[in-house]
């Protein structure tokens, strides 16, 4: 198949789905390799760019999706009398947490914040940014949480990697313990 | 003596006690690594004070914090010698809640950086879901069927059994997992596609309904067939592996 219509055919998929789609599913789909997808997908990204189209694709939970441009938020939150619904301090919070050390238990949880956070797991579980991930073994087998794949959709990340990065996380902590020690 | 009036009070919302301390530590520029402990539980207690006079509820962890704050306060006030005879180790007495903050705090900025994140994401938009796409096979299944909605449906079947006969015959126990895969392989090979809660209707006892579960338990484990669920809280079904090749 010609570039020309194997960008088409892409567009098509792109078009219809309501979910990322991931690359090796578009792949085996148009009988392709992945890689080509990639390519495919970056040629009409620029296309879409050149031609000053109100949308684009991004790349997002591992899977390509058309998206409006921000520009355009407001318009379509008016169609959709868009409530805002913006999760709270102490959810985003506990989020974090969750996404860095997951699986994790409550009760970790609770000793990181400081506070209980049982209610918050619960409004997280039902806003489906996380779920349960087994149970630990330890005594009295507690539950663990893990993030889901809506997680990285609801703040438009490719995959847990592109979470802020932990590093200087690691040199504050050794440099607490440098200055335990150091007395 | 009323001077109640002419005050404008802030009082900031905390997410916690560590979150109040990190608060005290950055407005008065102490050094995280060397707090003035004194001074710090002043300030901490003073503040939960404006608290109960504002009729706030002060919860459980902003008392045990101020507690951990006067324990520390009195570890350092015993002469570090005689400190050392009971612990072997000549730690400050402050370290661990140091490092309790410190990781607090870390946390603290990435949910910043999250909630930035969030506001950003709020103006992208992509299709809505449509599920009249999904009813007519066009899609595969976009989300992995996750433990809490197999347990609810679970849940739901278990009261779906029909319980009135108190008086029964007592069968010999014959119900075993490897039998039920044996029977779903063959109900598969003629349906292609099971429903979930029809295929469990048919069986009378939990027992029944457990074996079943881990029947289509192992062999979604096994690759042999796929679990799939349409919509949320909507109907699992499961179909053979292979066919599910030729539909993607």
């Amino acid at each position: 198949m010609k570039i020309s219509e194997a960008k088409q055919i892409l567009e098509a998929l792109l078009f219809v789905s309501d979910v990322p789609l991931k690359s090796d599913k578009i792949a085996q789909i148009m009988e392709i390799d992945a890689k080509t997808v990639a390519i495919l997908v970056d040629e009409l990204k620029k296309e879409y760019q050149s031609r000053e189209q109100s949308f684009n694709i991004r790349e997002i939970s591992g899977g390509y999706q058309f998206y409006t441009l921000p520009e355009y938020s407001s318009w379509i939150k008016k169609m959709f009398a868009a409530q805002e619904n913006r999760l709270s301090t102490a959810s985003i919070e506990t989020l974090a947490i969750i996404a860095y050390k997951q699986p994790i238990t409550r009760l970790e949880i609770e000793e990181i914040r400081g506070v209980s956070v049982s209610h918050t797991i619960k409004k997280l579980i039902d806003k489906k940014v996380i779920t349960l991930a087994g149970r630990k073994k330890v005594p009295g087998r507690p539950i663990l949480y893990r993030t889901t794949p809506f997680f990285l959709k609801y703040f438009g990340l490719k995959d847990i990697s592109e979470m802020p990065q932990l590093a200087d996380f690691k040199d504050l902590l050794s440099s607490a313990e440098d200055g335990e020690s150091g007395e | 003596m009323s001077e109640k009036i002419g005050y404008l009070v802030k009082l900031q919302a905390f997410e916690g006690p560590l979150d109040l301390l990190l608060h005290l530590i950055r407005k008065n520029k102490m050094d995280i690594y060397d707090i003035p402990i004194a001074e710090v539980t002043r300030q901490y207690l003073s503040y939960l004070a404006a608290m109960e006079q504002f009729d706030i509820e002060v919860a459980s962890e902003f008392i045990v914090m101020a507690a951990t704050l006067m324990y520390i306060k009195s570890k350092m006030l015993i002469p570090r010698e005689m400190v050392k005879i009971e612990e072997e180790i000549d730690e400050d007495p402050r370290a661990p809640l140091v490092e309790k903050l410190l990781e607090y705090q870390r946390f603290k900025e990435i949910s910043r950086t999250l909630a930035t994140r969030e506001e950003h994401e709020s103006h992208y938009f992509t299709r809505p879901l449509d599920l009249s796409l999904i009813e007519e096979k066009l899609d595969e299944p976009y989300f992995e069927l996750d433990l809490l909605e197999l347990v609810k449906t679970f849940n739901r079947l278990i009261h779906l059994i029909n319980t009135e006969p108190k008086v029964r015959e007592i069968i010999v126990d014959d119900i075993n997992i490897n039998l039920k895969i044996e029977e779903l392989t063959h109900m598969m090979h003629y349906q292609n596609l099971v429903n979930i809660s029809e295929l469990f209707k048919n069986y009378k006892t939990k027992k029944e309904v457990i074996a079943a579960l881990l029947a289509l338990l192992e062999m979604a484990k096994n690759g042999l067939i796929v679990l799939q669920q349409v919509e949320l809280f909507g109907e699992i079904r499961g179909y053979p592996a292979q066919l599910s090749l030729e539909v993607a």
